[in-house]
């Protein structure tokens, strides 16, 4: 299976066009660039083709009303892209497959199109997906969750939800997670109607409630926590059948629903975002923090997933060249190592992006990021 | 080449002749490095470190070296002239192998030196392209590549910040070959070459 998606006029991107969305994808660039944005429109537009994938189940399986429809202006507000579509944004996501399938779902002159029953997936070509979206607002998880219960009904934005929603899904299956690279131990405790979440330290040495944590802890055990949770712990079985028992119900169709195909003749995928893993952790943690994901999600993982990650981190990419060498020497860095043809690098820049996997060599070009500090030493060497 | 743009380019933009000195170099050593002065002049070294632009020519082929960047400004024509990037340098050789262009790193850091390179390169073979006769030449050349040379930076001998973060370039000596489908749409290659990476000019 292959994706790309080709997008214009969308706030900061004036025309990104990726061919193949790889399996593990990173964008660096600077503030404002659209690395959000372009994270944001690809798990927009994977979330509907895996919406478009359950309703072409559905009406396969003799269910004719369709139970839901797509509403793009809830979902561009959602995204934070309301006020984008004044500049008439287009976006076009494919979804391609060997065996000569292909689905292209387009957004133009505010439409969407592809996603009508004449577009239908192929049986041949269906799948069940689940995405997580891990959000920079993720920091305030702890206090959210020690406050849940008094706060309930408040809201903090889509994306802060989606992450708070995938972090609880993740500690019901969770009970107890190693965070190596920081030396700590999260453990989830029932207390009463509520969950505590405690931080522990090296050999017990200490415990404190995840809200006392640092900041560096905060931001970094959502991204490990979520992750192995779908890499090695999530139920497609129980998601798929309460997703469809919840659609059926809601069209009041079960009586209709004649399964075409079970859950174990589809094809499954796994999609995880996540903005700026390295967020308030020293270099060191960064890298080890990367180490755990991608040995979490491509190493030790049991679900296929592909990921998607932005990031300013110079030390980061760096790092990625260090996973790719050991992918070709067949060695292990802390359990992690990434296959060259998997991985791709954008710098997003100017409404535009560039590839940064170096052609000639197997690496990824990290001149871009050490373009400041060769700055400020020319400024140095210069007064 | 220094014909086809005194001549052909001045005629097919209809500019004036510009009058113009020492504004390209030939050599057949065999290690070069290209510096651009803070003057705009192009000067040739043959001894390491002195350059922005590394070059092995262990053939010895004749090679010829224009400043660019001079030959533009010194046109008179202000339309012509106006607000049009231009890279620093063009390098050729006398058998159909090699036409380069190239941009060389500023010394004097302005921000956003990467992506200007880039715009640079590609406004220079905008303006050379439209020109017929240097389009036959480019296209009867074999490699055609447009080159940012990144000239690194020195940091206190006591500090490690800048050798670290520019180890890569030590690692592969060749540049870096990298995607800019912008550029590959004249037929062109782009390549990055920072360092001591140096560009090996071969039959």
């Amino acid at each position: 299976m292959k994706e790309s998606i080709h997008i214009k006029n969308l706030g900061p991107i004036k025309d990104i066009y990726i061919d193949d969305i790889k399996s593990i994808t990173v964008l660096i660039g600077e503030s404002g660039s659209g690395k959000s944005t372009l994270m944001k429109a690809i798990a927009l537009f994977r979330w509907i083709y895996k919406m478009h994938n359950i309703r072409s189940y559905l009406k396969r399986s003799k269910v004719s009303k369709s139970p839901f429809r797509f509403r793009m202006d809830t979902y561009f507000k959602n995204c934070g892209f309301e006020q984008y579509l004044k500049y008439n944004p287009e976006i076009i996501y494919i979804v391609e497959f060997q065996n000569q399938g292909k689905y292209t779902i387009k957004f133009a002159n505010n439409k969407l199109s592809g996603t009508s029953d004449k577009d239908l997936v192929q049986l041949s070509d269906l799948q069940y997906s689940k995405l997580s979206f891990v959000s920079e607002t993720r920091n305030i998880i702890p206090l959210w969750a020690d406050k849940g219960a008094s706060l309930s009904g408040g809201y903090l934005g889509f994306y802060f939800h989606e992450v708070y929603n995938d972090f609880v899904l993740a500690s019901e299956s969770l009970k107890e997670l190693d965070i190596s690279y920081l030396g700590l131990k999260l453990t989830v405790k029932k207390a009463q109607s509520e969950k505590k979440y405690l931080i522990q330290g090296r050999k017990n040495s200490y415990e404190i409630d995840f809200k006392n944590s640092s900041s560096g802890t905060q931001n970094a055990i959502p991204v490990s926590l979520i992750a192995e949770h779908f890499s090695n712990h999530f139920d497609f079985e129980e998601a798929f059948n309460r997703t469809l028992l919840k659609f059926l119900s809601q069209t009041d169709s079960i009586t209709d629903f004649k399964p075409v195909k079970n859950l174990g003749d589809i094809q499954k995928k796994l999609y995880i975002h996540i903005e700026e893993p390295e967020l308030s952790l020293y270099p060191e943690a960064q890298c080890q923090l990367i180490n755990d994901l991608i040995s979490k999600c491509f190493v030790k993982n049991t679900n296929g997933i592909d990921l998607i990650f932005s990031t300013h981190s110079p030390y980061i990419i760096n790092h990625l060249n260090l996973l790719i060498k050991a992918n070709d020497k067949n060695k292990l860095i802390n359990g992690a190592k990434i296959s060259f043809e998997n991985l791709a690098v954008y710098q997003v820049e100017g409404g535009k992006i560039e590839n940064l996997i170096v052609k000639n060599q197997r690496i990824i070009n990290t001149n871009p990021l050490s373009d400041t500090i060769n700055e400020i030493y020319d400024q140095y060497t210069q007064i | 080449m220094e014909g086809l743009l005194t001549n052909q380019l001045v005629s097919h933009y209809n500019l004036h002749s510009p009058t113009l000195i020492n504004w390209f170099i030939k050599t057949e050593d065999l290690y070069f490095e290209i510096e651009d002065t803070n003057a705009g002049e192009i000067v040739l070294h043959t001894n390491r470190g002195l350059g922005m632009a590394k070059f092995s020519n262990t053939n010895a082929l004749n090679i010829t070296i224009i400043n660019y960047d001079k030959f533009i400004t010194s046109i008179q024509d202000e339309p012509f002239k106006h607000g049009r990037q231009r890279c620093d340098i063009l390098v050729s050789c006398d058998v159909n192998r090699y036409f380069i262009l190239g941009e060389l790193k500023d010394r004097q850091p302005k921000g956003k030196v990467r992506s200007g390179a880039k715009k640079q390169l590609l406004a220079s073979l905008q303006t050379l392209n439209v020109v017929p006769e240097i389009r036959t030449y480019i296209n009867s050349k074999i490699i055609k590549r447009c080159c940012y040379f990144n000239k690194q930076s020195i940091s206190p001998i006591t500090l490690t910040a800048t050798t670290a973060f520019n180890r890569l370039s030590n690692i592969f000596p060749d540049g870096f070959h990298m995607s800019k489908p912008d550029i590959e749409a004249f037929g062109f290659d782009f390549y990055e070459y920072t360092g001591e990476q140096t560009m090996s000019l071969t039959n």
